[in-house]
């Protein structure tokens, strides 16, 4: 499908606009000034059955919806709108798209570009692996000489399931097993490492 | 300590509103010439009247303080991994190991980040810009006997306060940080 931006040149290193307007399905990127225009003009524009998308960018994460709002309008609209659940700033901002968002921004683009129909938003915002970031805090815990790192490790039933999960995640994210087959008081450093290592190469940034 | 960009976390929403839409877009970005201009031109009534809308007592601005006051008070729970705890498959966890993982995680949280120092500085800077602004309506509204030169003089102040707190948000995490 073709891409039209109503947009500035924040997203200039991932795609290139169609200028020329032909007919056919279309994905439509857009900086919303306003807060107006989300309540008035996103509904018009999603009246055009060839406008398989509407996807908002602006320098504030969600393009400054709270959640409820954004999960109204996911109601209201469907598949065919999204925002993306990252700041995303100009070139002189500390926002300005860096790393793995922008390569998920790109790569994006390239299925857009490709496809004809519905758009896979997940690309651009990936599910967060639960598990993976459950088991990290957990093991972190454990780390610690705390009579909680005790208690949470005698308490294994009842994250036992979490432990297999993430083991599933890790290995389906990264194509490797994790190291450790438990998780305990002896296992927790190696383990929260693994998978620090992991989600900073994912939606995650080292500050 | 890292940072988890792109997950849910209102404290990270409200910091990037205040930011880049209020602080950077409504005030940073204006050329205190043009408000000087506006404010005595009549061609310029309808940017006047909107920006009045903003200045005014209990206008937008006020509004976008208070959220500012509001946010310098929940800024240390709001980026805490201590949130993810009470969603998600932590919840299978027993009342009291989740107590102890939220305790533990927010302890380390709290000392990696030191964000609990920057609160204070955040609040005073949110109170001088609030004073600023009072002080920048005074000469606004003087509207017959206000100089070109006060009005700009004023709102450069105003920025100037703005830039501080502009400057301390710009410092804050973008997200949940997770120890």
């Amino acid at each position: 499908m073709r891409i039209y931006g109503k947009i500035d040149e924040r997203l200039k290193d991932v795609v290139r606009f169609d200028s020329a307007f032909i007919e056919g399905n279309y994905l439509l990127v857009v900086h919303p000034n306003t807060k107006e225009w989300i309540n008035q003009d996103l509904g018009k524009k999603l009246q055009d059955v060839n406008c398989r998308g509407v996807l908002l960018v602006k320098g504030v994460p969600r393009a400054g919806l709270t959640g409820e709002e954004f999960a109204k309008l996911k109601k209201q609209y469907g598949n065919r709108f999204h925002a993306s659940a990252c700041a995303v700033g100009t070139a002189q901002e500390n926002t300005k798209l860096s790393g793995d968002l922008e390569t998920r921004f790109r790569n994006f683009f390239r299925h857009a570009r490709q496809s004809d129909d519905k758009l896979d938003w997940s690309i651009l915002d990936p599910q967060w692996p639960d598990n993976l970031v459950s088991a990290y805090l957990l093991a972190k815990v454990m780390m610690t000489e705390t009579k909680e790192a005790n208690l949470i490790e005698s308490q294994v039933k009842d994250w036992q399931s979490i432990w297999e999960g993430a083991k599933k995640e890790h290995e389906l994210l990264t194509g490797i097993p994790l190291s450790q087959d438990r998780l305990d008081k002896s296992t927790a450093g190696d383990v929260a490492e693994q998978i620090g290592q992991y989600l900073q190469t994912v939606a995650v940034r080292v500050a | 300590m890292l940072i988890l960009r792109g997950m849910p976390c209102d404290a990270a929403l409200q910091r990037g509103l205040l930011w880049h839409s209020w602080l950077k877009n409504q005030i940073l970005k204006m050329d205190a010439g043009y408000v000087a201009h506006m404010h005595s031109r009549p061609s310029l009534l309808e940017e006047r009247e909107s920006f009045e809308r903003k200045i005014q007592p209990g206008g937008e601005f006020d509004s976008r303080l208070d959220e500012a006051r509001r946010f310098a008070r929940e800024m240390v729970d709001g980026f805490s991994p201590a949130q993810l705890v009470d969603s998600g498959p932590l919840t299978s966890l027993s009342t009291e190991a989740r107590a102890g993982l939220k305790s533990v995680i927010h302890g380390e949280y709290l000392e990696q980040t030191s964000i609990e120092e920057r609160s204070g500085p955040i609040a005073g800077a949110v109170d001088e810009l609030g004073k600023a602004l009072s002080d920048f309506r005074d000469v606004w509204y003087q509207r017959s006997q206000a100089e070109a030169d006060q009005v700009r003089a004023g709102f450069e102040q105003l920025q100037a306060r703005a830039r501080a707190l502009h400057e301390m948000l710009g410092n804050l995490p973008e997200g949940i940080v997770l120890p």
